[in-house]
């Protein structure tokens, strides 16, 4: 990967100023969202950044005339890496929401209403496809189970999901992490704490690292 | 007393051969079993009525036998719980259609959905087709770069006369069976999935 695309950027990105830092930003996400046991907070402005800055360089690429050039070709494999990874986070957080629409949709509703640090689970169009998608499954369920249910019978218990207990492998990235609690399972309401070093690694419950990894502190491996 | 037992079998066999059903056939999309459904559909009536009948009487203080109240409840909600899954199962099915065929449905497939499943095969094909739409500035094709790209060539060999097949950078390639050919790799992806073209190793 040492041929790094120069992609000219937009001015409207002022937090992240180059390319480079995009995609480094997009890998980490990317990887953390494949790792995580629930989903993680929408990155979707970034994937859009890496669309746009896709399409540019493929227009750029067009013109080129001699296209046997072999800095061509690496340009085009490397569009092609980011494609994939642009995809594969897509294709990633849309299987999550499948999993079970509702529930995601009422935890993002909370965490956006959060008065403290609001922040959106989801992108407009994953609520909006979240929304449709679960419509459509009850559709089918009403259609072929519940419908001939007796009325005592129709409701049917969906179970949540429960994060409780997955454990994850977690690399520290930032050095203001500090310390991290653990629940301490020989005594409920103890609590163990662990000192998180820069560039150290963990296996450790998700839920105790879960904000850190939604700020991109820490990486899930 | 015996036989008759047999031949009577559990209260939720016929729900558990929906289940079955789907088990022993991983790799294909067994016939919506309308049958089974309705016969479980029955079951649940029936056990309610019973259940209702017995409630009735206790309402009107006649003598009753209460014992087999929740018995029959646990088998209704049993078999409602293995109704549910065969349905879930179809359904997750049918999704991961979408991802492999794109919007269209091959024959053998669509005979095998009730109306209901095509109905909801539709309407997801629809959601994903807006939400790719939706993506960046115009739209973006989920279903290729499902794999980390290594090369950005592949050799494939075609399975059938497919015809005249252009590439994105409009090269017109004349795919006939057993031709081999050095071809982009996103512009196979989606032939080499619908079975038209085969990776040559």
């Amino acid at each position: 990967m040492t041929d790094e695309p120069t992609i000219d950027m937009d001015d409207d990105y002022d937090d992240i100023t180059t390319p480079e830092e995009v995609l480094r930003k997009m890998t980490l996400m990317w990887q953390n969202e494949l790792c995580a046991p629930c989903l993680l907070p929408s990155q979707m402005e970034l994937v859009d950044i890496l669309l746009d800055q896709i399409q540019g360089m493929e227009d750029d690429i067009s013109r080129q005339r001699d296209k046997m050039q072999l800095r061509i070709s690496l340009h085009r494999s490397e569009l092609q890496r980011i494609s994939f990874l642009t995809s594969d986070y897509v294709r990633c957080r849309l299987r999550k929401i499948e999993a079970n629409p509702n529930n995601v949709i009422e935890e993002h509703n909370l965490r956006k209403n959060d008065v403290t640090n609001p922040i959106e689970l989801l992108s407009e169009t994953e609520l909006k496809f979240a929304e449709e998608y679960a419509l459509a499954e009850a559709e089918l369920f009403e259609k072929t189970v519940i419908e001939f249910m007796p009325v005592a019978l129709k409701k049917i218990p969906v179970p949540k999901p429960d994060h409780k207990n997955d454990m994850v492998y977690a690399k520290v990235l930032d050095d203001d992490v500090g310390n991290v609690t653990v629940t301490d399972w020989r005594d409920l309401n103890a609590e163990l704490v662990l000192e998180m070093e820069k560039s150290s690694c963990h296996l450790i419950p998700f839920e105790s690292v879960k904000p850190y990894v939604e700020e991109g502190k820490m990486q899930l491996l | 007393m015996n036989s008759n037992d047999q031949s009577r079998g559990g209260v939720a066999d016929k729900a558990l051969q929906l289940v079955l059903e789907m088990k022993r056939n991983p790799d294909m999309m067994p016939p919506y079993n309308t049958d089974l459904m309705r016969q479980c559909q029955q079951k649940i009536d029936e056990l309610f009525q019973k259940n209702a009948a017995e409630v009735q009487k206790i309402s009107a203080g006649l003598p009753h036998d209460p014992t087999l109240l929740h018995p029959r409840l646990g088998a209704m909600i049993h078999i409602r719980r293995c109704m549910l899954a065969y349905i879930n199962e179809r359904k997750n099915r049918i999704r991961s259609y979408r991802w492999r065929y794109g919007g269209a449905l091959p024959v053998s497939v669509r005979n095998a959905l009730c109306d209901a499943e095509i109905q909801f095969f539709n309407e997801y094909s629809g959601t994903l087709a807006r939400f790719q739409q939706g993506l960046g500035e115009g739209g973006v094709n989920l279903l290729l770069h499902t794999a980390p790209p290594k090369t950005l060539f592949v050799q494939v060999r075609s399975l059938e006369d497919f015809g005249e097949f252009e590439t994105m950078d409009g090269n017109l390639v004349q795919l006939t069976k057993d031709s081999l050919h050095s071809l982009p790799r996103q512009d196979c992806e989606m032939l080499i999935r619908q079975g038209v073209l085969e990776l040559v190793h």
